[in-house]
This record gives structure tokens, sequence and C-alpha cells, in this order.
């Protein structure tokens, strides 16, 4: 796209003028007008690696095809006649997910599936308020999503239902939150509470199992920030020790292209909310269109034909051993776990958290989207991530570290001298 | 996966998404969705149905719009989605386009994937910008129903079956100016109203009533957030009904005529010196504010396409034109049938039957249906006399209404054949439908549903 200079400007003072402040920071210097895989193109021709979405991969060429012809009939759905696309869908879930989970709520972005999975469990017990998370939950925009975030504690006071926070560590304090009052207990499959990604302990999924058993609260698994794949199993939840009542599924269903989100859960439980009641008590007018389940079905299927899985491990493997070689020839202080394929790093203490942040911004001047939180940094590849986005994404990384290392050693040698 | 048979479509609906709408599709022998063009939807077998429902009012622009299809082509082609810390042209462009088309200085926009979630974050702003806490909501409104937006929720059959949501709340009558009076007292958080009620109760508000509103929230600083989600976009005969008194609310919601057909989208837009007194709040928090995928590239250029087509063609002014055409056939089917029909309503192309009841409103609708129209139907047993809507595109020609007319007729008359207590006896049945077995309905009806689907 040919933006020049005077129009470029034009751009930047609708997002001043327009866009709420707390998106400014989304021009920087770039707009994205094109996308592939793991890369977006920016309107000067600059590339940018994605590892901070953690999405499917944009821009699918077999999706985008199919989505192209699906155009020419319907997009969303008139919802007076049957969809084909939505039964196969859900079809598709329920063959793949962890034995249990069959039926599923398609809805239009894993925010609004995360709030649907607390509706179903408030519709279980109207008369209970309490829900139960374990820390640190990467949780939706929604309203429910921002509670259980730790957020807006006073501006949201008006609502009912008390969030209790228990720290993953506190397996006693868990078990004495879950009580008769406690409507479901919610959880991260992958939390990274403890800075590098990991399941909960097999000690406190057993705990959270058999307490939410006792008193008929609901088990909510998370997958949000998790989700297909990359966890190193098509579903995340495939790794934990008992079946969750609720899987809210991951992003990456949305193929990168159409807004989409689901749950899915146990039949019966389903049957005792909605069952036979009326069909309008849930949904919303856009859930589950032709052209989201279509890109849906498409992703699901792409990554199972494809083994996705696979290469994820190999990647991840190969990912690995790069790191490895870097940090011996270069002697960089730095450790980093992958929980499948999701990359945590952390940059030991030789780095203040000013320079620690730079060198984010130094990431992101040089291509590169990644996280942060304190000393450690995420990569969140795109399912359909290859071997030379992932070699490029780390080399911008290890050169962008390099670089803050030798800023540091300067500044302290300055500060000796 | 793909499902061969029609029956395997049911059986998955049914096992993996919503027994009771599979059930629902079985009785009333429902057929698969092929394509949709204009006013028309067509199923895999051939039959086309005019689409006088538009999914509660979506297909604004019509099925298949081809400016807003060649939007969402180019779109699909580079970039659908949004992308994490970078802006997209459309998103830009649409921001500007929209704050144009809307009064005042309601300028500053958030994006949002669903009318739900726009109405929660709308909420969220109020409770920011207020010290106060209540918040004062139309009885039988309509805004989502995701959890936050339940607990605001004035269609109190949704909301009742999941038990007390929210404090400081207040519901009070659609058009009665001193009730909300008496509810807002010195002040509120915010009044939250629909121009227009929509959903089964498609109810048109008394002159004067939204300037009435404005004014007693001036002099309670009470926030007024209208929600446009079903009236915006043309659908009650201007582009947006607070056009009609000229109102300029603090906030407003939009989505279902924005969505071009082509994408799930929502819109809430604010004014300037709201937003500035929102930033200078000690409440105010950004991440309270944070949406999820709706400013993606893909839904920015077809809410923008459709904004462009509807403004071009001057829709909303098309809207209030067939809206008279087809709210005087209503009227006058309305008093052939006074037995039947309680009373045609309506702004724009936002027209309804008040009728008998939901026996009445079910029998009406299936025979249109068999006649090849579909009509909104509300679907709720819960009301006494609920209105069958009758949305259709605003791109609809006057030979497509009279069709509509003429159908509606014929089912009139048919239905005016049957004795009215056993219409009244129907009534009863419905609204104890939920009550009765799934068997024992598949038995009265001879329907023998197949399980061949594996896991």
């Amino acid at each position: 796209m040919n933006i020049d200079q005077a129009r470029e400007q034009e751009l930047y003072q609708l997002l001043l003028k327009h866009a709420p402040s707390s998106e400014h920071h989304l021009w920087q210097s770039n707009l994205s007008v094109s996308a592939c895989s793991s890369v977006i193109y920016s309107h000067r021709g600059e590339q940018i690696l994605d590892f901070r979405s953690g999405g499917f991969g944009y821009q699918h060429a077999a999706i985008v095809e199919k989505l192209d012809r699906q155009l020419d009939k319907v997009g969303l759905s008139s919802r007076l006649l049957i969809s084909r696309y939505l039964a196969e869908l859900v079809y598709s879930l329920a063959k793949t997910a962890p034995e249990g989970l069959e039926l599923s709520y398609i809805c239009n972005s894993s925010g609004e599936a995360f709030e649907g999975a607390i509706k179903l469990a408030k519709g279980l017990h109207p008369e209970r308020n309490k829900i139960v998370v374990i820390a640190d939950i990467e949780a939706s925009t929604l309203t429910y999503g921002c509670l259980l975030r730790g957020l807006g504690a006073q501006v949201l006071s008006s609502y009912e239902i008390e969030v209790v926070s228990v720290d993953d560590s506190n397996v006693d304090q868990l078990r004495s939150t879950i009580d008769e009052q406690c409507l479901c207990v919610v959880f991260d499959v992958l939390n990274r509470r403890q800075g590098h990604y990991q399941l909960p302990s097999p000690y406190l999924q057993t705990c959270m199992r058999e307490r939410a058993a006792q008193v008929g609260a609901l088990t909510i698994a998370s997958e949000s920030s998790s989700g297909f794949v990359v966890a190193g199993s098509l579903y995340a939840s495939e790794q934990l020790n008992f079946v969750p009542d609720v899987v809210v599924l991951g992003k990456q269903i949305d193929a990168s292209l159409m807004p989409l989100g689901a749950y899915i859960t146990k039949t019966s439980i389903n049957d005792k909310v909605y069952g036979r009641k009326n069909p309008t008590l849930h949904g919303s007018t856009t859930a589950a269109n032709p052209l989201a389940c279509l890109a849906g079905c498409a992703a699901l299927a792409l990554m199972q034909q494809e083994n996705y899985v696979g290469h994820h491990r190999s990647m991840a493997k190969m990912a690995d051993a790069y790191l490895a070689a870097r940090r011996k020839q270069f002697c960089l202080p730095i450790n980093w776990h992958f929980q499948g394929s999701l990359l945590s790093l952390q940059v030991q203490e030789c780095l203040s958290p000013p320079q620690l942040q730079e060198l984010e911004l130094s990431c992101e001047r040089h291509g590169l989207l990644i996280e942060r939180s304190t000393s450690y940094f995420y990569f969140k590849p795109m399912l359909t991530v290859s071997e030379s986005e992932w070699v490029a994404a780390l080399d911008i990384f290890l050169s962008c570290l390099k670089r803050e290392l030798s800023n540091s050693n300067t500044a302290t040698r300055e500060f000796e001298a | 996966m793909k499902l061969e048979k029609k029956e395997q479509v049911i059986e998955a609906c049914e096992r993996f998404w919503s027994p009771s709408a599979a059930l629902l599709y079985r009785l009333s022998h429902k057929t698969l969705e092929s394509h949709a063009k204009g006013s028309w939807v067509f199923d895999e077998e051939g039959e086309r149905y005019l689409d006088f429902a538009c999914s509660y009012g979506v297909f604004v622009v019509g099925h298949g719009n081809p400016e807003v299809k060649q939007a969402a082509r180019e779109q699909l082609s580079t970039m659908a989605a949004k992308v994490p810390g970078l802006a997209n042209v459309p998103m830009l462009k649409l921001m500007r386009e929209l704050s144009a088309s809307l009064p005042a200085d309601l300028e500053r926009c958030w994006f949002t994937s669903t009318g739900a979630e726009a109405c929660e974050l709308a909420v969220r702003a109020a409770f920011m910008l207020q010290q106060r806490k209540k918040l004062v909501v139309i009885e039988n409104s309509y805004h989502g129903k995701t959890l936050g937006a339940l607990g605001f929720l004035g269609q109190s059959a949704h909301r009742l079956p999941f038990g007390k949501l929210m404090r400081d709340i207040e519901y009070v009558a659609f058009g009665d100016v001193e009730a909300l009076e008496r509810a807002v007292g010195d002040g509120a958080a915010a009044v939250l109203v629909e121009p227009v009620l929509g959903g089964p109760f498609l109810q048109v508000a008394p002159a004067g009533y939204l300037t009435k509103i404005r004014q007693l929230c001036d002099q309670t600083q009470t926030l007024m957030i209208t929600d446009e989600i079903q009236t915006g976009l043309g659908r009650a005969g201007r582009l947006y009904a607070i056009d009609y008194e000229k109102v300029v609310p603090d906030m407003t919601l939009l989505s279902k005529g924005l969505t071009g057909g082509y994408s799930p989208f929502a819109a809430l837009v604010m004014r300037q010196k709201t937003y500035q007194n929102l930033l200078d709040s000690e409440l105010y928090d950004a991440r309270l504010l944070r949406t999820s995928n709706g400013a993606s590239a893909y839904s920015c250029a077809v809410a923008l396409a459709a904004l462009r087509f509807i403004k071009n063609n001057k829709l909303a002014e098309r809207s209030a034109l067939l809206g008279e055409r087809l709210l005087t056939g209503l009227k006058r089917i309305a008093s052939r049938y006074p037995d039947l029909i309680v009373e045609a309503r309506g702004i724009g192309l936002m027209t309804g039957l008040k009728l008998r009841n939901s026996a009445v409103e079910s029998a009406v609708s299936i025979i249109m249906n068999k006649e090849g129209v579909h009509t909104g139907h509300s679907l709720n047993e819960s009301i006494d006399q609920p209105i069958l809507r009758f949305y259709p595109p605003l791109t609809v020609s006057e030979d497509e209404i009279d069709f509509c007319l003429d159908k509606l007729e014929l089912a009139m008359s048919k239905l005016a054949k049957r004795p009215l207590w056993l219409l009244d006896l129907f009534d009863k049945l419905a609204r104890r439908q939920y009550k009765i077995p799934p068997r024992i309905l598949y038995k009265l009806s001879g329907i023998k549903p197949s399980r061949s689907l594996a896991l």
C-alpha cells in the first residue's frame, strides 16, 4: 500500500482523535497492511514477526480460498434455516476433544466463550455467588474476565458475584475456599505465575477436582492462553490428570481470520442448564455464523491432517538447540523453558527493569513482537510458524539482548571509572 | 468433517450443540441454508424464502450486497485479523466516517465483536465516570446475553434463571417519564435506553421521550446511553433513531446493520467531552476498556463498506418511505382480523404485529414460512401477546413488500377459519411445551430421529 507522508499524518490524526488513548500505542510508526503466517507487513514494507498473539497464523492460503468462495453464498446466517457449517464444526470439536467433552457453545471470541462458561456455572447454581480463580489468569476483556484478572473491584462492585483469587501454591486455601457458595473454579491450563509456563501441579489438580466435585462447583479450564497444539497436544487440557467440566478453547480456532470462540462441556451439565429449555436462553445474533464456522472447521482439520503437534514438537526441539548453541557461543546470561512450543526465556540478573523494558522495545523496533513480564520474555508461536521464522525471531531477540548487555557493560564501566 | 445428509446435520446439532434448537428444527421441518441474495434466502433443496426477519435486523444492506462483498473479498485477500501493536487503515477510516455520521462530538470509538460486549463496555465506562452505582434500565429492553450484559437485561425471562447478578439496578416501563424520574432520583450512574423498544415488545417511544431523558440526565449529571443496536443505520427510518428528536446521548451503541451481513461487529461511540471526563476520572483504568478482536481489519472494512452503502443509497430515507407502505398494509390486515391481531405497529422498516397469543404467533410464522416468507418469530412463550416482527432488508422492493403482505393475508385467512378456543388451547400447550419430553413430541409428529454419528 502506497501511503505518502501527508497521508500518514492524516491517518495518525484520525487515531488521535477517534481511538481511545490506550490504543494510541497501536500506531508506533507503522500501519499493518498485510500478513502471512507469523509475519506482518507494514505500509513501509517492513516485516514484523508476531510471536505475541499466538494465533493460528495469518492468511493461510487454503482457508482464505475457502472463505472467499463462501462469500458468494452467505456470510452471516439468516438463522431461520439450519447451518451445515455449525453442525460440522461442533461435530469436529466433539470428535477431537478430551473424552467426555462433547457439547460446544460457539460464539464470536474466546473472551465471550470464557464469559459463557461462567454463565453456564451460574445457570447451574443461580443461588451461588462465588468464583474461585487460580491467580494470574489470562482471562478475557469482558466484564467477568476483568474481575477474574483482579481488575476494577471498585468500579464493578455492583456485580453480585464475588471473585476469590487463590495462589496456586496454597492448596489448603484452595480447599477451604471452594465451598457451597462456590459456583465454579477457574484456571489456566498453562499459567506462568512462577515465570515459566507450567501446568498446575498434580496435587493442585487433584485437590481442585475433588473439592469442586464435593460441592458441585464446575471446573473451568481456560485454554485461551495455551490453546491448540502449542502446549504439546491438540488440546492443552489433555495433559491434565482429569477432564474439566468446561474447557474454553484457544483462539487458534479462529484461523486468524474470522471472529470465533468456543467452549466445550459435558452434555449432562449443559442439559441441566439449557437442555429442555427455550433455545434463545443463550447465544447471540451473529454467533456460529457460516464464515466463522467454516474457518474453524478448516483450522481444526489442518491441525490434524498436517500434524501440527508433531511440527511444533520439532520446532521446539530445534529452537531449544539453537538457543543452547548461541548461549554457549556468546556466554549469554539466559535460561529458558519450553512447554510444548511455548517459550519462556529469562534474562538473568544483569539487566535492570528499565533495561529489560528497553530490550522489549528494541525487539519491537527490530521487528519482533513478544510479551514480557519482569525478566521473563514469552514467545508464543503461530501454529503455522516455520523454522526460518523461529530462527529469525530468536536472532532478533539475541542480537537485541547482546546490544543491551553491551550498553549495560559500558554503563557499568563508565560508572566504575 | 463433511456431513452428507440433513438428518446427520440435525443430529450433530442435537448432540453437540443445542438439543432444544435441534428439536425445533425437526418439528418445524427446517431445511439447510444454502445461499442468500438481496431479500431472499435459499435452501439446499432449491426453495427460496423472502427474508422479513433478517436475523432481527442484521441484513440492512440486503444479503450478499455486492459492494460489501467486494470490500470483504479485498480485505480477506490481504489481512483479515487485528494484529497486535499496529493500527490498520480500515479501522481508522471507519472511525472517521462513523463519527461523521453521528451528531455533535460523538467521536471516540471502541469496536467489539458483539453488541453485548459493547453494552458491557459502556456500563464499565459509566461506572468509571461516576461515583454512583445505580443503573436505570428499561423493562423488557434487550442488551445481549453475555453474563455481564445479562446483569442489566430488561427481559426478565432471560435474566432470572441465572439468579441475582447486579445490585443497584432499577427497571422502569418504556415511555414512562415519571417512573424514570423517580428511579433516577437525585442521580444515577446511567440511564440505558433503546430509542425504540425492540425484541418481541416492539414499542415506539412517545414524542419527546428521548428529549425528556436527556433533560433529566443533564439535571442530575446522569449519563445517557442509547442502545441503537437494532434501530441504528436506517432501520427505524432515520440514520439513527436519536435523529428524530436531535438528542445527543453521552454514549451510543451500534451493531446489527453495521455488520454488513459479513462479520460480527459492534461499536461503542462516546462524546469527546465524556471521554475527557473519563480520562480525568479517579477510577479510570484503560485495562477495563480493552476489547477483543472487534477492530480486525476485515470487520472494519466490511462495516465501512456497509456504512457507505447505507449513506450513498439513502437507505434511511428508503426505510421511512417503504416502512409507511409496509405498516399501512399491516394495519389494513390487522383491521380485518381483530380477533387475531391486536395491533400493527412500528417505525421505518422496524414493524410488527401484536398478536392474540403465542400460539397465533407460531401459527402465522409457520404458515408464512410454508408460503416462502420468513418473519421474526419471538420464540418467547412467556409473553402474553408477542410481536411477530417484519424487519426486511432496507433494500427491499415494493413488490417484495406486497408479496409479504399477500402471504400474510393468506395466512390470516387460513387461521381465521380455526375456532378461537382452539388457538387459546394451543397457546396453553405452547406455554408448557418445554415440559413435554421430546420423545412424546416426536411420536405425536411421526418423526423418528436417527443416531448415526460416531465419536
